[in-house]
């Protein structure tokens, strides 16, 4: 049942679980077929661009919506069972208006009192959260008086009003001045282990800088799940941008632990694979910069893994000539989902209602399968496809590629011939 | 215990959100000029009009009293105005027109209170707090609270003037005054109900309101066309404006009817506000 990969299933149980939510307006599918699960104490982040479903899934988690098909927990209990979770959720809605004719520190002692502080604390608390967006003289404004970014802070602070355990913050930075987003970010930041605050936003690098876990969706379905350091594979892959001189790849190659080299002349970076067991990003990047230094290289940056921005652009944007193509076959909906340069061809096979697979093809020792009912199916589907792309390759249109596809599906494996036709241009 | 107090939380919220608005300002003042001057001139007419009918001479209060009961018998059963020739005119008259004025003015006061945070997606911020059920319910009677306050305020204004004005004596005003404005309760609970009812029905308050005011119409000009329909004058209980002259019925069961079919409106319609808005999709 559980699709989610192995650093999101985690023994004790999860704060947010989503469970094949499906959620339609109409004809549209905004969120199709979405699981995951939000560990309790996690700052997670909900990824993905415009129409992606980030709202929407959102908005169910805070109850604001009902899922047309699946299953959604907050701590165990429907979100829609305010009684239960009064007190224990609170929610930054994006788009919500404040009541333009009522005192900030009225509305905040309302809404206390309204999820169960008694009447001693109410007001303290509503002043003690006020305080922390830094809008402790707002009390006797009127919320009609307030800027857009007094207004969102005003916001924030009423989702933190009363310490709950789970926190929505939905785009909680957006409009807001550098001094006080970096603000918003700490307070965000000091709440870890406290509670589960879930972050909705485009700002990727402040998720990056955030979060420990993420989702990513795109078109309404999740296109991986995972903590920070799988998603940028900051754990498994350093990189290093020269400037100029000599690129010792073959020495580099020598390192205990390295397990693949690569340079991409173009942006001269060197990108090192290691084995997570041997070293960690720390001392893979001390042993890779020790060879560097000494064959004379001029090191003009050092990072681990590919940064969120780049993960995510890989995933569910055309950029830089990374083409990213769905390609439908039938009912099984084999999708092409990404090609990417230099490397393999990304494939998510998605069965309709079992989600998504996604895999790289490649070796299967390389292959990952973030979010798959069956990995080895993933796995086979992805082997069975045509030869490996290289870099500068062109498919051309149309291709047809096919595949035998098997999955797995209401416990039962199944298999099937399924034919695809796309065209993508590698870069 | 919870329910009941987001209930009284969300209510008094309304009320002084009602209060302390621009609208809800100048509308109490209108019903409270419109509401104490009309009962000044009606006072004022039927001074005049005694005074004609006295030729300038002093009425004895028998013949005064016949008067009046003849009066009324022109509009209620003899049964019910022998009970209601005690009553001071200017507060039978205020009686009257605050039942005719409560529907439009609580449509007016409370159209926005659900669809008004709807559309803006105020609600949102007491989703998580608190049952749907109960802010809907907590805003119908916040609705019905501020229509009643004000009702009270207007007939106490009244009460008062009459008393100046010797328009009743300080018992029949004691006796009479709080039992029509008590009855005006059950009538401002109907059309807070039925008010929230429209509430919930629209994102958008322009619409609520447009379609609130056209449907108090044609329910105004069904009950007409039924009282005067034969055979089909039973239809009329359907309405609520049926039981504005039944709660001045000299006989309790019939009062107690009336309020009971009142409030049994205020039941249906604002449950069915609380259902609509717990189904939506905020």
């Amino acid at each position: 049942m559980n699709d989610a990969p192995a650093s999101l299933r985690e023994s004790r149980p999860p704060a947010v679980e989503l469970r094949s939510v499906s959620k339609h307006f109409g004809s549209t599918r905004a969120v199709n077929d979405v699981s995951f699960r939000i560990p309790e104490g996690s700052i997670f982040g909900l990824i993905g661009p415009n129409g992606a479903g980030k709202t929407t899934t959102f908005s169910m988690m805070a109850g604001y919506l009902t899922p047309t098909s699946g299953d959604l927990f907050v701590l165990d209990h429907r979100p829609e069972a305010a009684a239960v979770l009064k007190g224990k959720l609170g929610v930054l809605p994006q788009d919500a208006l404040l009541p333009p004719g009522e005192e900030v520190g009225e509305f905040l002692v309302y809404l206390a009192r309204l999820q169960g502080i008694d009447p001693a604390h109410a007001e303290k608390s509503a002043r003690e959260v006020l305080a922390e967006v830094d809008g402790a003289t707002w009390w006797n404004t009127r919320c009609k008086a307030l800027s857009h970014g007094m207004a969102k802070r005003v916001g924030i602070a009423q989702a933190f009003l009363g310490d709950p355990r789970v926190v929505l913050l939905d785009e909680p930075t957006a409009g807001l001045d550098p001094r006080v987003a970096y603000q918003i970010r700490q307070l965000i930041k000091a709440r870890k282990g406290r509670c589960t605050v879930v972050v909705s936003s485009h700002n990727l690098q402040e998720l990056e800088e955030v979060c420990d876990h993420a989702a990513i969706l795109d078109r309404g379905q999740l296109v991986v799940a995972g903590t920070m350091a799988e998603l940028t594979a900051s754990a498994e892959e350093v990189r290093f941008e020269l400037a100029r001189g000599p690129v010792p790849e073959e020495e580099i190659r020598t390192i205990a632990g390295v397990k693949t080299v690569a340079f991409e002349p173009a942006r001269r970076e060197l990108i090192v694979t290691f084995e997570r067991g041997d070293a960690d990003a720390e001392e893979m990047i001390r042993r890779v910069l020790l060879v560097l230094l000494d064959k004379q290289a001029r090191i003009s940056g050092v990072s681990k893994g590919r940064g969120l921005e780049q993960r995510v652009m890989e995933l569910t944007l055309r950029v830089g000539g990374v083409v990213r193509y769905l390609a439908t076959a039938g009912e099984n909906d084999l999708r092409l989902v990404q090609c990417e340069a230099g490397s393999s061809l990304s494939l998510a096979v998605c069965s309709g209602r079992r989600g998504w697979w996604l895999a790289r093809r490649g070796p299967p020792a390389t292959m990952t399968a973030p979010r798959s009912a069956s990995g080895s199916s993933a796995r086979r589907a992805c082997s069975a496809v045509g030869s490996p792309a290289r870099e500068g390759q062109k498919i051309h249109r149309p291709a047809r590629l096919c595949c035998i596809v098997s999955w797995c599906w209401r416990g039962r494996r199944r298999q099937s011939w399924c034919g695809a036709r796309f065209s993508a241009t590698l870069r | 215990m919870s329910t009941m107090l987001e209930i009284g939380l969300t209510a008094s919220r309304e009320l002084r959100r009602n209060l302390k608005s621009a609208k809800g300002l100048a509308m109490g003042a209108l019903f409270l000029l419109g509401g104490t001057g009309g009962s000044l001139l009606y006072a004022r007419f039927t001074r005049y009009a005694l005074e004609r009918l006295g030729q300038g001479k002093v009425i004895p209060p028998e013949a005064l009293r016949d008067a009046k009961l003849s009066a009324l018998k022109e509009v209620y059963q003899e049964a019910t105005a022998q009970y209601l020739v005690d009553c001071p005119t200017v507060l039978l008259f205020l009686f009257r027109g605050t039942l005719l004025a409560i529907p439009l003015l609580t449509l007016l006061a409370g159209f926005d209170s659900i669809s008004g945070e709807t559309q803006h997606r105020t609600l949102r911020y007491f989703a998580a707090r608190a049952e749907r059920s109960s802010i809907v319910l907590g805003k119908t009677l916040g609705l019905w609270v501020t229509i009643s306050g004000l009702v009270l305020l207007l007939h106490l204004a009244v009460w008062v003037l009459s008393l100046i004005n010797d328009d009743g004596t300080a018992a029949q005003i004691a006796s009479w005054g709080p039992r029509l404005w008590a009855l005006s309760l059950a009538c401002a609970a109907c059309y807070a109900g039925i008010t929230a009812l429209f509430s919930a029905l629209f994102r958008t308050p322009a619409v609520a309101l447009f379609v609130g005011v056209a449907a108090l119409a044609a329910m105004g000009v069904l009950g007409l066309i039924l009282n005067f329909m034969e055979g089909a004058g039973q239809l009329a209980y359907l309405l609520p404006s049926k039981y504005d002259s039944l709660l001045l019925s000299h006989e309790p069961t019939r009062v107690l009817g009336a309020i009971g079919a009142l409030l049994a409106w205020t039941t249906v319609t604002s449950l069915t506000a609380s259902e609509l808005v717990r189904r939506r999709d905020l």
